[in-house]
């Protein structure tokens, strides 16, 4: 286990960030030799999925802002002519740290800690369905009730994203799963409900067939109109004269243009076309496009999400950078960057230099010099536990919800259930995103306020509770038709906050990191605050065709049963390997 | 298409560098044994479908792709896994005293019902033993799981155990199918891998006239 490194790289890749993974895969896929390191001991950096304990420690290291320990000036590993530059320290990047309980520590009656370490197995329904003892309906009682040691007992099961993002179905991650033959190594879930706010309620945008029959809040002849305006969109071409003169102008002018009543306006602009009231006409229409082309290829709705939460794919492609001969090397941090002339020529790690071509930095661990004016803001970002859905229907969904902020970007809220392994039975994840004006408390407010109840729970007594989730039998298909009746109650129906995390990070898509870097450094943005990742496949791909560009990105990987145990027709170049015996 | 099979089983290969999992691998999948091959590409899963009771099981077993190296195995590479293959070399004392931090992390990082077995490979070696037999029997029954002395080279016990690791999950598997009713009003509890679905022909070059063409016959009432 302590064998150390082989000394000589054609890519060094530190931080192991959604931008950063596709690069080393990409590298590693075309034959090159490929190091990738993160000073972390577990994987994704800002783009991480943690467990209840994990987390925990993250925002302790956070708060305790970990200095960078080593500053030695001068290294015999250092030649003439070079000069070493100190990495940057991830953890002052976040900020605003705010954490709340909104329950006892302990619930006062004892046992119920037992009660929560067995929710599994008493999920075999049959008891439940049929004779209902009294006793089993105190432990169900009690099952509702949380405190935070019963939370923590749990620990294991949640998967909190920092930077929770969904897929469009036809996006370009998803595409490029698919032909890198990535997909094998991650499972998805298709969002299947997609909400809206307005009227200071919450409704569900009919984006699919049986939405469209189902929603009450639709008129026929608004029907009619919807389809206009989204056949418009959809058949939009640069030639045509459809959005003739709206160029400078606002979607919601666009849209008043065409006489819309206030409720479709509203489902348009906020959901289909995922903008507000300042967005451009143009770019509201392309996204209206990207938003319809996803449609019903997995779901009735554009969106994925992945199993285990967001965290999990920086990983596939990690997975695929080590099947084609990365090496992998988590804890380990790079001290500095050795620059000589205009060229990055190697690394310092753990007192080794580490030589590469090209070395790949996430902004977290760029020096500070590289990054120049790169801003220290940018998100806003809320995780919240709930004990039960912000919308409940009578079987689990996963949520999207685009929630309007008057003249400020919408907070972009995704919520996930138990089903996704991202939470404990009986439990919700909320995720809430946006752009930081103040700070995350301050900027999520109005969706806190408007969706959550935020009083704090003594754990003795339960609020009216009229899930049916537990209880219902549904058949195979949708859960639109008792979505008007669940909201018509919703006041009552507001979701306990059990835990509460904000915190602000970066936003870096915006600035060019090309600026201040040696031409064989590309830096990655950490998580930006579109929904979705189109922005890091983007630089991914970007940051590749500057290191090979007469190279095809992630062409596909063979299946297993395609590779013959002949060495000449393996599908990478082989691996040189004298001074590192892989495994065996 | 008509499934192939009855049952598919992931299985894990875990263990320190060295210790032959991927040598184990090839022997139960190819029924080959070749120590020059494996620096060379990086092995994702092999697949191979045996019989067992008349039922047929497709065993997908993943390898490490070497991430095992600086303990840097991702946590996406325990999701889904049903039995795992605890791998050390016999002879190699520090890679049997691993087992117990592999053990750790498989708990950390697998589902809590997985099975596990543990394979002391190499025994082909006489000379050079480090941990004897007995010893992987007792760690074995610490943990309350099989054990089975192995050559991947030899090709010795390599069909055996992996049987025999099947078996168990198999019986497990029925055992819950017998006894568990499919939950209601919850979703299933696994997620879709992405094939190339839906009206892609239509689509090419921009997915316009996919979405006109899912707007149009899916809203029909328009």
């Amino acid at each position: 286990m302590e064998d150390d490194l082989p000394s000589k790289y054609e890519v060094i890749v530190i931080g192991t960030g959604m931008t950063e993974s596709i690069v080393a895969a990409a590298a590693s896929r075309i034959g090159k030799r490929v190091l990738h390191l993160d000073r972390n001991d577990y994987y994704g950096g800002m783009w991480a999925s943690f467990t209840f304990e994990a987390l925990q420690k993250w925002l302790d290291e956070c708060r305790n802002g970990k200095t960078s320990d080593s500053l030695k000036s001068s290294s015999p590993l250092v030649q003439d002519g070079e000069k070493s530059v100190n990495i940057g320290n991830q953890f002052s990047t976040v900020f605003n740290i705010e954490e709340k309980w909104f329950i006892p520590e302990k619930l006062p009656s004892i046992g119920n800690l037992q009660s929560a370490k067995n929710t599994q197995t008493e999920d075999s329904p049959k008891e439940i369905k049929d004779g209902q003892t009294e006793s089993e309906e105190i432990l169900k009682q009690n099952d509702k009730l949380w405190c935070q040691a019963k939370i923590k007992t749990l620990g294991r099961k949640f998967n909190l994203d920092l930077a929770p993002k969904l897929l469009f179905s036809r996006g370009t991650l998803v595409e490029l799963l698919i032909s890198s033959n990535i997909s094998r190594y991650a499972e998805f879930r298709c969002v299947n409900r997609i909400l809206t706010w307005q009227s200071d309620k919450l409704e569900t945008v009919p984006c699919s067939r049986a939405d469209v029959f189902a929603t009450k809040n639709v008129g026929l002849i608004e029907k009619r109109q919807l389809m206009q305006l989204l056949t418009l969109c959809v058949e939009y071409k640069p030639e045509g004269d459809e959005f003739k003169g709206f160029e400078d102008k606002t979607l919601k002018e666009y849209l008043e243009s065409k006489n819309l009543t206030e409720n479709l306006m509203h489902y348009v602009l906020y959901a289909i076309a995922m903008s507000n009231d300042t967005t451009p006409c143009m770019v509201g229409v392309e996204r209206t496009q990207r938003f319809l082309s996803s449609l019903g290829r997995y779901g009735n709705t554009p969106f994925l999400w992945p199993m285990y939460g967001t965290g999990e794919l920086p990983q596939c492609f990690c997975r695929l950078c080590a099947v084609f001969g990365g090496v992998y090397h988590l804890k380990r941090a790079a001290d500095s960057v050795i620059v000589a002339d205009t060229e990055c020529k190697a690394i310092l790690s753990d007192g080794s230099r580490l030589d590469c071509d090209h070395l790949v930095l996430g902004v977290a661990d760029a020096p500070p010099e590289f990054l120049g004016s790169v801003p220290k803001a940018g998100l806003s970002r809320g995780i919240f536990i709930l004990d039960r859905s912000i919308s409940i229907s009578d079987k689990e969904s996963l949520t999207l919800l685009q929630f309007p902020i008057k003249g400020k970007e919408p907070i972009t809220i995704i919520e996930a259930g138990p089903s996704t392994h991202v939470c404990p039975p009986g439990l919700y994840l909320l995720h809430m995103t946006t752009k930081q004006i103040e700070n995350a408390v301050q900027d999520l407010k109005p969706a806190v306020e408007a969706l959550l109840h935020t009083e704090y729970a003594d754990g003795i007594t339960s609020r009216i509770d009229t899930d049916t989730q537990s209880t219902q039998t549904t058949k195979e298909g949708d859960s639109v038709a008792s979505k008007g009746d669940s909201n018509t109650q919703y006041g009552l129906l507001k979701p306990q906050i059990l835990y509460a995390l904000y915190f602000n990070c970066p936003e870096t898509s915006g600035y060019d990191l090309s600026q201040n870097v040696p031409s064989n450094v590309h830096l990655c943005s950490g998580p930006d605050l579109e929904v979705d990742y189109e922005f890091a496949v983007k630089q991914a791909k970007s940051i590749f065709s500057k290191m090979y560009p007469d190279s095809e990105f992630l062409p596909r990987a063979p299946d297993p049963e395609e590779l013959s145990l002949e060495v000449d027709e393996a599908a990478g170049p082989p691996f040189q390997s004298s001074e590192e015996p892989k495994e065996e | 298409m008509a499934k192939t099979y009855d049952y598919l089983f992931k299985l894990l290969l875990i263990g320190d560098s060295g210790v032959g999992k991927t040598c184990v691998l090839f022997r139960f999948s190819e029924d080959a044994f070749n120590t020059t091959f494996i620096s060379t590409i990086g092995i994702d899963f092999k697949i191979r479908t045996i019989e067992m009771d008349g039922k047929k099981i497709k065993l997908q077993i993943w390898d490490t792709a070497g991430q095992e190296r600086f303990r840097t195995i991702t946590t996406a590479y325990y999701r889904g896994a049903m039995g795992i293959m605890l791998v050390y070399d016999v002879t190699n004392e520090k890679s049997f005293d691993n087992i117990k931090n592999w053990i750790r992390n498989i708990e950390e990082n697998a589902s809590a019902d997985v099975e596990k077995m543990l394979l002391g490979n190499k025994c082909e070696l006489s000379s050079g033993r480090q941990v004897s037999k007995e010893r992987g029997e007792q760690l074995a029954v610490e943990y309350g799981i099989k054990f089975m002395e192995t050559s991947a080279k030899a090709s010795v016990n390599v069909e055996e155990a992996f049987h025999t690791l099947a078996r168990d999950i198999k019986t497990k598997t029925e055992k819950k199918l017998v006894t568990s009713n499919p939950p209601k009003g919850s979703m299933q509890s696994s997620g879709q891998h992405l094939r190339d679905n839906g009206p892609k022909k239509l689509g090419q070059g921009g997915g316009s006239g996919a979405a006109l063409n899912w707007l149009s016959s899916r809203c029909t009432i328009l």
